[in-house]
């Protein structure tokens, strides 16, 4: 059998020096939010790491996860990342189309049965058999169980992935689900935001090439690395949360001094990502440092969760209770799921406010008395 | 088109008690010092990634500013973006900036060390060059 080719390997045949392979680490180390101690572990590893096969399925879904993933700012880390795993499908990505692209996926699942990598992005609907979302004539439902069967874990990429999203917001039309509620006999990476952050993605994918494992996870499925502390214990901003210094209006002297946003609806305290520190388009900025509080996009029912602009400390269904009963289901798994999924609909439904253009003309007139 | 720098941004520090903001900046400069005592007593090396620090809008430049710059900068460049390695006015206390084939920065460090790795020659790449010298010598005595 040919001898499976490494990424020092690949690298060494490109005539990369050793000091461009310990850059590309350190590169490496950050993005997997691992301290600088770990480099010298990440240089071990990746030398010896193989390329491995990724298999990446686009269900209930709007592209935006793959849009993130694909402006990943280039750290020239992504760019080796994937040169070195095998991307064999990816219907949005790939040049093959029609039974041409799906004839990639079967033969890469056959060459690497057991040990290819699934990345999925997008809720799976299941109501009237699944016909609501259908590729090459086959549902979704199939198609996920089918590539499922042979990967060695499955990467649930985007909160619609992870927990169903916004397919899955009330009153749920197509009956979305996310991986985990089809898929119980696999490990299950979730990778969620609304989209997560692109670095994040790359982040989690080479720690799988690296280590050739899932990362550690939180209660939710997500890699601790990431999503281990709340936006707003890593929000620059929490020091005039501490002050009681707090924005009341979006342009009032306290949104123009950059406190905090808590009373304009932040979701930071309840909500675990890495925008705080990783931040967005490379670095530049995220949603609080541009002025906007936190919507909570990479927790379960965040659509649902009593409304974007409704302070925590007045919402009636805080976010952090969906993602408390999110947490239980997954402990209890199989026949829970489904109850608590239920519950968590039936909730959402008397949880639901229509607003009218009257109410809102009536709310704006109270914010500027 | 216009870069994401061409807009204009203005920081508006809080007029009251701004030295409770710089926080972030003395806590590192903490951890920085007693990583340097470590270097000292035990010769262990550290580093920070900057990247994974919460930074208020002009801690970076605050840091920067606090570490200021020393005797040694050095830039390496094998292709794929270059990284500037500068040692700041606190010897030992190395600056690390990677930056990726569009000069956007890809990870940042402070390394508390007599040399950050990056600016030694690397084993694998010495016995290349040994070869290359090697064959270059064969071929001069030929001629």
């Amino acid at each position: 059998m040919k001898k499976q080719t490494t990424l020092g390997d690949q690298l060494r045949q490109r005539g990369i020096s050793r000091r461009t392979f310990l850059k590309l680490c350190a590169i490496t180390t950050s993005a997997m939010a691992l301290p600088p101690t770990m480099i010298p572990r990440v240089a071990r590893a990746l030398e010896k790491a193989p390329r491995p096969s990724v298999i990446y399925l686009s269900f209930q879904e709007c592209t935006g996860c793959l849009e993130s993933l694909t402006r990943s700012h280039a750290p020239t880390l992504e760019n080796l990342i994937f040169n070195s795993i095998s991307l064999d499908y990816q219907d949005t990505l790939q040049a093959a189309s029609g039974t041409a692209a799906e004839a990639a996926r079967e033969t890469a699942m056959k060459q690497f049965y057991g040990k290819y990598l699934l990345i999925v992005d997008g809720s799976i609907p299941t109501k009237d058999n699944g016909v609501y979302s259908t590729s090459a004539g086959r549902t979704n439902v199939d198609t996920l169980k089918e590539v499922a069967a042979g990967a060695a874990a499955v990467v649930a990429v985007g909160t619609c992935a992870s927990f169903g999203g916004i397919p899955y917001a009330n009153p749920n039309p197509t009956g979305a689900v996310p991986v985990s509620d089809l898929i119980k006999d696999k490990p299950i990476i979730n990778v969620s935001g609304c989209p997560p952050i692109p670095v994040v993605i790359t982040g989690v994918l080479a720690h799988y090439l690296t280590f050739g494992e899932i990362p550690a996870l939180d209660r939710l499925g997500r890699p601790a690395a990431f999503y281990g502390e709340s936006i707003h214990d890593r929000c620059y901003r929490r020091p005039f949360y501490d002050q009681g210094k707090f924005a009341k209006s979006f342009d009032d002297d306290g949104a123009r001094n950059g406190w905090c946003l808590f009373e304009l609806g932040c979701k930071g305290p309840t909500t675990h990502n890495a925008c705080a520190t990783t931040k967005w388009n490379g670095g530049v900025s995220f949603p609080i440092e541009s002025g906007h509080p936190c919507l909570g996009c990479s927790e379960p029912n965040f659509w649902d969760g009593g409304g974007f602009y409704r302070a925590l400390s007045q919402t009636t269904a805080p976010v952090g209770m969906w993602a408390g009963a999110a947490a239980v289901a997954g402990a209890a798994g199989g026949a829970a799921m489904g109850a608590a999924g239920r519950r968590k609909r039936a909730a959402a439904k008397r949880e639901h406010h229509v607003v009218t253009a009257e109410e809102l003309k009536k709310k704006g007139k109270e914010g500027q008395s | 088109m216009s870069s994401l720098d061409d807009i204009s941004v203005t920081t508006v520090d809080p007029d009251d008690d701004a030295s409770v903001l710089r926080e972030n900046v003395r806590a590192i400069l903490h951890e920085i010092e007693g990583m340097l005592d470590t270097l000292l007593v035990t010769g262990e090396t550290g580093a920070i990634d900057i990247r994974s620090l919460p930074m208020l809008p002009g801690d970076y430049d605050a840091l920067e500013l606090a570490l200021g710059n020393g005797e040694v900068s050095a830039e390496f460049d094998g292709g794929n973006g270059p990284s500037v390695v500068s040692e700041t006015a606190v010897p030992g206390v190395w600056w690390v900036t990677h930056y990726n084939d569009d000069d956007e920065i890809a990870a940042e460090f402070i390394e508390v060390t007599r040399i950050p790795e990056l600016l030694l020659s690397q084993d694998e790449d010495m016995r290349d060059g040994l070869d290359v010298l090697r064959t270059r010598l064969r071929n001069a005595l030929r001629h």
